[in-house]
């Protein structure tokens, strides 16, 4: 019986397949410059599509639920650009700043630090130093990541000054940590306090160098204003799942009660989107490329390849990430059985909460580049996450592999699938495709193994 | 079940009856304040779109209201009785129009709205104000059925046939005799797109594409190679809001169009010339502007930019302010803010002069006579400057 209907699913798919590939083959004949368009088209929002179904399928393949919250993490990356930014797009017109917001986001922001703190660094010192001392060091920096959290989103208009400090700071660890890595790859074991000093003065110029750089080019703002909303987007991701998940997950057994849980999430952040900015859709300012570039008699924006760019160096990132780091064999392990990570010592909690971070980030970026190649509106978390959810499924839920694939496919069928039809019929295109998956195909094009 | 506890209900009931007496007494207290100090205002209903697909507009429109209002009763009123209004958002959209109408009828009991922008917020009031004998009198909507609306709808928009015939001419004159078309759904958009056409194919010109899209599509770029595909002499665009015009026009140019675009009122706004950036430049469109020389409309002009530090859609703006001086007007020759009917009458045999022209009056359905439009042409992003709106005026429409 189950070999028979696998037969017919098949013999479906390949019947399918063929009439569309006919079906295209015929259009391209016609006019292989439209093709050409529509696969630019398609390769735009696929990226799009890409990008949040990657976030989704790491953080599904790791707690099994998918967690509705990154459809509002989208929304947020691109109004938090629009946020930092408003005062200098449309000439200020629509411009927004909320001291209940502002306030809002650097009171998550101080939690999920004194949250990473205690979990992170505490556990270091605690044999060393007194506790109570640790708390108020930890307590200060914490309260302090709040007060600069607030104090950047109530001054957008002097972002590039503002983070040029944390720039440096920031790039100066990273390279230190680098440097420090390479070096005990190379000579292990040996005295290292010497190399440290000396790659830690030389991290410390460069990245007093390149803030220097940062605090001097007004018009490095907006990238960092993407930055900012990214990281933000997570921040809000990880307490979520810290502050909430984590206890609905010890009590309940089914998971479709965080599902209802993010979904209420979703809505509510729509909807306070929609109080804060209105409902009517905007721009946001202009970003990099906006010239058409024109290939064999189609046009495409130089930011739509950038687009592509950061789909693609965002999965070989993130597939690198799950491969060769320990975080990412722990995120597998989880993946593969939670209780036994926790019975072999992995903080599951800790990893969990960082998946959901990176997750989160992704849909942020997907959409805020969305906003910048169309525009923005409080409801397009919930559409884009219903297409990242379509290529998700299309690709192999729960792999990786796949919803990139699955994303790129998606978008692609969007554009040929309208070729005929009325741009109105691109929604039902995808349900349907969806449909057809769930109930042919549910493993997807890529199952996973 | 638990029975009903008797306690439980006395005491609901002794609160109610509290609840009814505290009301009572504030009701008792304004009555007594309003006779106490002098003759009531006149409290008529202003309605526009201040959220949605129309709001530039909306917001313009009320702005300019409040401030034609706050000088009228600067000067004293109207026979020394102060005029009030009483906003609500119409969300251009009919069925958020009709619950503001309700809730300004039925709650607030004005029986004189001054509005509403939008087309289709229009069109679905305008058959219950007939029926309840309430007045709606626009400055804004502009969609060609709105003349055969009823008896008690005017309006100082003119009606969207002009625009149609108009631009239907333009684009002939012009040499241009395939077209394609880009419609956003809603009434006002389709009926510019459907006069357009029916002028511009009775001249002999042919429409190869058209697309129509939902006001929430931030998306074009399918639609437009669909169309551009067609290979049009030009493209014709019929938007609802600013931020779509902005984005087509911008969408359109970057899928490499060099071809000429028509368009209306909308897509001349600021926002949409903000958006479009240079992709606009070149632009032709129909509109409704301000003369020059007529000194009360640059001083209205000029007062709101002092009031508040922007000018957009500078027609609309007059136009919605002109509309409160012929309701004041009205008011004075009636003396009743309730007086419907007479209001209406009032309408009827009006000439007026303001900022959007000299001894403009209304026909038999409530339509504007002796106003006109003019043809435009959007300048480049470095030429614009906010005292000539971004673009240069080119003379009237060409006639058959």
């Amino acid at each position: 019986m189950l070999a028979r209907r696998l037969d017919q699913s098949n013999l479906l798919a390949i019947a399918l397949t063929a009439a569309a590939a006919v079906y295209v083959g015929w259009k391209i004949s016609q006019s292989p410059e439209q093709a050409v368009q529509f696969a630019f088209n398609g390769l735009s929002v696929g990226a799009v599509y890409a990008l949040l179904a990657i976030g989704f399928t790491l953080v599904y393949s790791t707690v099994w639920f998918f967690d509705l919250y990154y459809g509002a993490a989208a929304a947020l990356g691109a109004y938090g650009v629009f946020y930092l930014r408003s005062q200098e797009t449309l000439g200020g017109l629509y411009a927004v700043n909320n001291i209940v917001v502002n306030a809002l986001f650097a009171a998550v922001t101080a939690g999920v630090v004194a949250w990473a703190l205690y979990e992170g660094v505490y556990p270091r010192f605690r044999s060393r130093v007194d506790r109570s001392i640790l708390f108020g060091i930890g307590g200060v920096l914490a309260a302090g990541a709040g007060v600069y959290t607030g104090f950047v989103l109530t001054n957008p208009k002097d972002l590039h000054i503002i983070l040029s400090p944390i720039i440096a700071l920031g790039l100066a660890a990273l390279v230190t940590w680098l440097l420090y890595q390479a070096y005990q790859g190379v000579i292990a074991g040996r005295a290292l306090q010497g190399f440290v000093v000396v790659t830690g003065i030389a991290a410390a110029a460069l990245g007093a160098y390149c803030a220097y750089l940062i605090a001097n080019a007004p018009d490095a703002k907006l990238y960092l204003s993407w930055g900012v909303s990214c990281f933000l987007a997570g921040v809000v991701g990880l307490a979520f799942y810290r502050g909430l998940y984590v206890y609905m997950r010890a009590r309940s057994q089914s998971p479709l009660i965080m599902l209802v849980a993010s979904l209420g999430i979703l809505l509510a952040i729509t909807a306070l989107t929609s109080i804060v900015f209105e409902a009517t859709p905007r721009p946001l300012p202009e970003a990099l490329g906006n010239e058409p570039w024109t290939f064999a008699g189609a046009t495409i924006k130089g930011f739509n390849v950038f687009t592509i760019g950061v789909a693609v160096v965002g999965f070989l990132f993130l597939l690198f990430l799950l491969k060769q780091t320990s975080f990412g064999k722990a995120v597998r392990a989880i993946g593969d059985d939670e209780e036994v990570s926790k019975v072999v010592g992995i903080n599951t909690t800790t990893v969990i909460a960082v998946v959901f971070f990176i997750g989160a980030v992704y849909a942020a970026m997907a959409g805020l580049l969305s906003g910048h190649d169309t525009a923005i509106q409080p409801r397009m978390g919930l559409l884009l996450l219903l297409k990242g959810w379509i290529a998700s499924v299309v690709g192999g839920i729960g792999n990786l592999n796949g919803a990139i694939l699955g994303g790129f496919v998606l978008g692609m069928i969007e554009q040929f699938g309208i070729w005929d039809l009325a741009g109105e019929w691109r929604d039902v295109i995808s349900f349907v495709l969806l449909i057809l998956f769930l109930s042919f195909w549910p493993k997807g094009l890529l199952p996973r193994k | 079940m638990r029975p009903v506890s008797w306690q439980r209900i006395i005491w609901l009931l002794v609160l109610w009856l509290l609840a009814l007496l505290v009301i009572g007494c504030a009701a008792a207290d304004t009555t007594q304040d309003a006779q106490g100090s002098e003759r009531p205002p006149f409290r008529i209903g202003v309605m526009e779109s201040l959220t949605g697909p129309g709001e530039t507009y909306g917001n313009v429109a009320v702005r300019a209201k409040q401030m034609a209002l706050d000088e009228i009763n600067a000067a004293g009123g109207i026979d020394g009785r102060r005029l009030e209004f009483i906003v609500e958002d119409s969300q251009c959209s009919a069925k958020e129009a009709v619950a503001a109408y309700r809730k300004l009828t039925d709650v607030d009991g004005v029986k004189i709205i001054l509005g509403t922008s939008c087309s289709g917020a229009m069109l679905g009031v305008a058959p219950l104000a007939e029926a309840d004998g309430v007045i709606l009198f626009s400055g804004l909507a502009s969609n060609p059925d709105i003349a055969n609306a009823g008896d008690y709808i005017f309006r100082t928009q003119i009606s969207d046939i002009e625009v149609g015939i108009g631009t239907g001419n333009l684009m002939w004159a012009d040499g241009v005799r395939t077209l394609a078309t880009i419609t956003e759904a809603t009434d006002y958009a389709e009926g510019v797109r459907r006069t357009t056409v029916a002028q511009f194919t009775k001249r002999g010109g042919e429409v190869v594409a058209q697309e129509l899209y939902a006001s929430d599509v931030t998306d074009f770029r399918t639609q437009l190679s669909k169309l551009l595909d067609a290979e049009p002499d030009a493209l014709h665009l019929a938007p609802q809001s600013e931020f779509a015009a902005g984005v087509i026009i911008k969408q359109a140019r970057e899928l490499g169009y060099q071809g000429p675009i028509y368009a209306e009122t909308v897509s001349v706004g600021t926002t949409a010339l903000e958006i479009a950036g240079d992709s606009a430049t070149g632009m032709k469109a129909i509109t409704a502007d301000l003369h020059p020389d007529n000194a009360k409309a640059q001083e209205v002009l000029a007062n709101f930019r002092a009031r508040y530090d922007y000018i957009t859609l500078p027609w609309h703006l007059g136009s919605a302010y002109d509309n409160v001086y012929i309701a004041a007007e009205c008011l004075s020759r009636t003396g009743d803010d309730q007086d419907a009917a007479g209001f209406r009458d009032c309408l009827y045999n009006i000439t007026w002069s303001g900022a959007i022209g000299d001894n403009y009056s209304f026909d038999a359905q409530g339509e504007v006579v002796g106003l006109s439009r003019l043809v435009v042409e959007v300048l480049p992003v470095a030429e614009r400057t906010a005292e000539n709106r971004g673009y240069t005026v080119l003379g009237s429409p060409p006639t058959e």
